[in-house]
């Protein structure tokens, strides 16, 4: 299987039937998991706070901008960030290669939560990233014991 | 041929559907998201230097109302803050020190209070006039219900502009804004 359908397999798997996919997986093949999901979310619901920022940015023209750009980028990631150190938490250190593939719930839930938006059923704020968290720190939680350890390497 | 090539999927074609399926969603709310920001890219920001003030009215704190008309003739810094902003009190220690250093030379100060939380026109006076009290502010300040912040398109506080004599927008800033950056802009517009 090529490496995109390997990983849409991956993504699809994770949600349909997470431990049988889980157990087939290998800790090398979910390295860019984590950026790619992260990245999704970003795209998904970050692009528009972003382009608000970047247009703060052009008009201020000064270092204030630039950090409210940053201080754009940072609210938006905050969610994912907190999901991933949730999710090492649950899957413990020999098993925290796996976080990455965590965050697909939380993707899931904000890009249903976008979308309800944009046909004019709003979500209370916030209310995606808390019910996306819980449920990529229960997908850590009910797939552990399938996914293999990794042990670091030692110096 | 397709079906071959389907056949040989086998049991993984679910899955990979449903994360095909995940991933158009994503991509499609980046889509959305993009498509808003271009069609309202020149709204997107705060209203940029070298435009008119646009129409506005907010309520002085001592009963008075101040509007585009106001700014005519005098060297305005404007700033948009709320008791709740920490950043936006330090803006004020530093605007009310500045605004001794110009006594009666055509420069002119306020603080427009846009406290939101749904309070009252009434509760947000309260609360405005308590505040000016306890910290000594004597910053002329008058109060906003949203009207000019939409007008100004502040976004984060404290927003800074200072306004020319002639009523054009100078210089934009949000965030604190350090003191001698105020005071270099205020002198260049100073005859």
């Amino acid at each position: 299987m090529n490496p995109l359908l390997r990983a849409l397999w991956r993504y699809g798997g994770m949600l349909v039937q997470p431990r049988v996919t889980a157990r087939a997986l290998q800790a090398n093949e979910v390295r860019w998991d984590g950026f790619v999901l992260g990245v999704l979310y970003l795209l998904c619901v970050g692009t528009l706070e972003l382009l608000r920022g970047v247009a703060m940015a052009r008009v201020t023209a000064d270092l204030g901008g630039l950090l409210m750009l940053a201080s754009a980028l940072g609210r938006v990631l905050v969610a994912p960030i907190v999901v991933l150190v949730a999710c090492e938490t649950v899957l413990g250190r020999t098993r925290s290669c796996w976080r990455g593939l965590m965050l697909l719930p939380l993707l899931v839930v904000a890009a249903l939560a976008h979308e309800a938006g944009a046909h004019g059923v709003q979500v209370r704020t916030l209310v995606p990233e808390i019910a996306g968290g819980l449920l990529c720190v229960a997908l850590a939680w009910w797939v552990r014991p399938e996914l293999a350890t990794v042990e670091e390497e030692k110096p | 041929m397709k079906r071959v090539a389907l056949g040989t999927l086998g049991p993984a074609l679910g899955p990979a559907l449903v994360g095909a399926l995940v991933v158009a969603l994503a991509l499609l709310g980046a889509g959305r998201e993009l498509h808003r920001g271009i069609t309202q890219w020149e709204r997107l920001g705060p209203l940029p230097p070298g435009g008119p003030t646009p129409t506005f009215e907010v309520l002085t704190l001592d009963g008075g109302r101040f509007g585009p008309a106001d700014l005519h003739g005098k060297v305005s810094v404007v700033t948009f803050w709320a008791t709740w902003c920490s950043a936006c009190k330090s803006e004020l220690e530093d605007l009310e020190a500045l605004q001794h250093e110009y006594p009666g030379t055509g420069v002119q100060f306020l603080a427009i209070n846009n406290e939101g939380g749904g309070l009252s026109p009434f509760e947000a006076a309260a609360r405005v006039q308590g505040f000016a009290r306890t910290r000594g502010m004597t910053l002329p300040t008058a109060l906003d219900d949203g009207q000019a912040a939409r007008s100004f398109r502040v976004g984060p506080i404290p927003h800074t502009l200072v306004v020319g004599r002639d009523g054009i927008v100078r210089h934009v800033h949000q965030g604190r804004v350090p003191v001698d950056t105020l005071r270099e802009e205020i002198d260049e517009l100073l005859p």
